[in-house]
């Protein structure tokens, strides 16, 4: 049976791996390209883009027709470089002195200071984009500075200003980022790409010109609750591990550390070889479900650093074989939205926290 | 040096740590165990300087590591234990770099057999006492011990150590689990077996109890000084959390007159901070501790900061506790889990930095 075969790992195979879709993260950025309509995207690849690889990553969403590259800070941007990735890319954390690189990476920076924007100007950067203070998530120019700098901005050759940078998360301050937009449109500042809200399916971007999206292009959310699946996004991350050890048990038999699980029949326990080094939250622990040999078990007790157990009845396993924590559910695997619920968190944290000892593959 | 997002080790702060657990869990030895890359805290470097504080025995979970730390310099005075394997993986690498192999079923002895190669395999076997993870059951276990003694007698093996984990569900669960793990003893020498290493207690009940400790106790989390249970500190345990976590402010916000300043972080979750500290923790600059504002993103998050603050100003999450921040025990205490599952998390972009012994 094929699928059986795929499901056990050959001589020398990772005891744990994380499978990458490609093709889900395209038919991602078709979506947010489709609710995008006729405003760019800014594909935010930070974090390794959120563990999936960043180059592989950047090459699939500037096919998709990506207008801007985004990764926090300057080692990001040095390594997508690095990696022959040379679409435009911005950031936005930076050190006092980063101008100067900024300008030979050829790199975008969102500015959230006078000095900031100073030191800009000395380094020769070429163009820019500007976070105005509104309050929140983002600290950024200050409202009574914000006019003066739009005006000094507007009368300088570079660098050119070409965009506007928030991180709105409250009604107040969405309001606060359509007023400093008005004063830099007023400032005849060329700005072409605003965007104000870390975007999601279902978000109000009025006003916005891009959408900067994140965590929807890999099928995933950074807010709790949310189901990206409803808006036709995959999750681009499959997650497994491999059967390490079968142990017959008793009925009435504690599990793992605490005994926080206790088995009810006599049956089978599968030792995974994946535990909270890799990132899986030591609380899922008898909380999340993982699918092995076609069925579904809720991690049995607590969570240790390099293991979990699934207590798996009368189920034939054979070690080595593998188990899959989260992926495309269109196949059936627990989805990655059901651990952000089981867990109370959101499934960008999750995905985002495998480690990298888990090695990945691309498909 | 200015880092953006920084870990700074003290590994005076691991010296004394493992002179201070050495000390009191002697005459029983101490293994450092550095899976994990030492809790996030770089096993190398955390390896050599146990072993410069004189330990002997290292654990280091998988294989890959062990060869590493053989390939970086820690010599074959010092043993170095392997437990979890891929089940196909080949031990032949491992037995010629004087790994010794923590053995749990006979397909591994299998695969010791089929190593061979002239090089006598070090073996600890392992027991399951309860924990009903790695380990074998007490119907195996006879067997188990017969094959390893038979390698002995053909010149393959070496048996030189038994242990097991256990559970910490309580001291009564614990004294059971000591009562099958001498009695698991007792079998195999009644077979023949001659044990030099017994090992069973790990961090928790390795420091509150004289009698698990056997010939050896395994620690990780209180090398790092990071208690591993409740209600006491580490100074309350002579131990000093080694690791401090902090990033340079990159943005500043006044916010108007006596409404002090916003200040961005640029550490999030994609760095291993969890979402679940943001009502919980609190954060110091300039020696002050301030609540965080908003959601903690993937890759910063927000403070108001009342005293004037500056971008490129550090941010300090947690460390000793000398400089006014929290520790990563208190962390976990406030977040409902181990300061160890916090650190061990601790992502690729938060560069490591030592200070020397």
């Amino acid at each position: 049976m094929t699928s059986a075969a795929a499901a056990e790992p050959a001589g020398d195979a990772p005891l744990r791996i994380a499978e990458i879709d490609h093709r889900a993260i395209a038919a991602n950025a078709a979506v947010i390209a489709g609710l995008a309509g006729r405003r760019g995207m800014v594909a935010m690849l930070g974090a390794n883009a959120l563990g999936h690889g960043r180059a592989e990553a950047a090459r699939v969403v500037v096919a998709a027709g990506a207008a801007l590259l985004a990764v926090p800070d300057l080692a990001e941007a040095r390594q997508l470089r690095a990696a022959g990735v040379d679409a435009p890319l911005l950031t936005w954390l930076h050190a006092p002195g980063d101008m100067a690189e900024v300008a030979s990476l050829g790199v975008t920076p969102a500015i959230s200071s006078l000095a900031q924007y100073d030191e800009a100007v000395a380094a020769g950067v070429e163009a820019a984009h500007l976070v105005p203070g509104i309050g929140g998530a983002q600290p950024g120019i200050p409202t009574a500075d914000w006019a003066e700098l739009c005006r000094r901005a507007g009368a300088a050759s570079a660098p050119r200003i070409t965009g506007l940078m928030g991180t709105a998360r409250t009604t107040l301050a969405r309001e606060l980022f359509s007023e400093a937009t008005v004063t830099a449109l007023e400032a005849e500042l060329p700005v072409e790409l605003v965007h104000g809200i870390d975007f999601e399916p279902g978000d109000d971007f009025d006003g916005d010109t891009a959408v900067r999206v994140g965590a929807p292009l890999f099928g995933l959310s950074d807010r709790p609750g949310a189901h990206p699946r409803d808006a036709g996004l995959r999750p681009a991350m499959t997650l497994k591990a491999g059967v390490v050890g079968l142990k017959g048990s008793a009925a009435g038999v504690g599990v793992s550390y605490g005994y926080r699980y206790l088995t009810t029949a006599q049956t089978t326990l599968a030792m995974i070889a994946i535990g909270y080094a890799d990132g899986i939250d030591r609380a899922a622990g008898n909380l999340v479900p993982v699918q092995l040999g076609g069925r579904r078990f809720v991690v049995a007790g607590r969570v240790a650093m390099d293991a979990l157990v699934l207590d798996v009845g009368s189920l034939a396993v054979r070690p080595g074989e593998y188990a899959t924590l989260f992926g495309d559910a269109e196949t059936g695997v627990p989805h990655i939205d059901e651990w952000a619920d089981a867990l109370g968190t959101t499934s960008a944290e999750i995905v985002a926290r495998v480690a990298r000892r888990v090695p990945r593959s691309h498909r | 040096m200015n880092a953006l997002r920084e870990a700074l080790i003290d590994l005076g702060a691991i010296r004394h740590n493992v002179l201070e657990l050495s000390a009191r869990v002697s005459p029983a030895a101490l293994m450092v165990v550095i899976k994990a890359d030492a809790y996030g805290h770089g096993a190398p470097v955390i390896a050599q300087t146990a072993v410069d504080a004189g330990t002997r025995f290292l654990g280091t979970l998988d294989i890959a590591t062990a060869i590493g730390l053989r390939a970086a310099g820690i010599g074959r005075e010092v043993d170095i234990l392997t437990w979890q394997y891929g089940p196909f993986e080949d031990f032949r690498a491992a037995i010629d770099a004087g790994i010794t192999l923590g053995i749990s079923r006979q397909s591994e002895l299998d695969r010791v057999e089929s190593a061979a190669s002239g090089e006598v395999a070090s073996l600890h076997l392992k027991i399951d006492t309860g924990l009903n993870r790695n380990g074998a059951t007490a119907a195996d276990w006879p067997a188990l011990v017969t094959r390893a003694l038979a390698l002995q007698a053909a010149g393959i093996a070496r048996v030189a150590g038994v242990f097991t984990h256990i559970a910490e569900a309580s001291d009564a669960e614990d004294d059971l689990a000591v009562e099958r793990f001498r009695a698991a003893i007792a079998e195999a020498e009644g077979l023949g077996a001659s044990f030099a290493v017994r090992h069973l207690a790990a961090s928790s009940a390795g420091f509150r109890r004289d009698d698990v400790r056997f010939d050896m106790v395994r620690m990780g989390g209180h090398v790092w000084g990071i208690p591993s249970f409740d209600g006491i500190t580490p100074a309350e345990m002579n131990l000093r959390p080694a690791l401090t976590l902090s990033a340079a402010i990159t943005a500043v916000e006044p916010l108007g007159e006596g409404a002090g300043y916003l200040v961005e972080v640029p550490l999030g979750f994609a760095d291993g901070i969890p979402r679940n500290v943001r009502s919980l923790v609190e954060v110091a600059v300039g020696g002050i501790r301030y609540p965080l504002v908003d959601e903690i993103g993937h890759s910063s998050f927000t403070l108001r900061v009342d005293a004037p603050v500056a971008v490129g100003d550090r941010a300090v999450l947690f460390g000793p506790g000398d400089s006014g921040e929290q520790t990563v025990r208190e962390w976990g205490d406030l977040s409902g889990t181990l300061g160890d599952e916090i650190v061990a998390r601790l992502g690729e972009r938060i560069e490591r930095r030592y200070l020397p012994a």
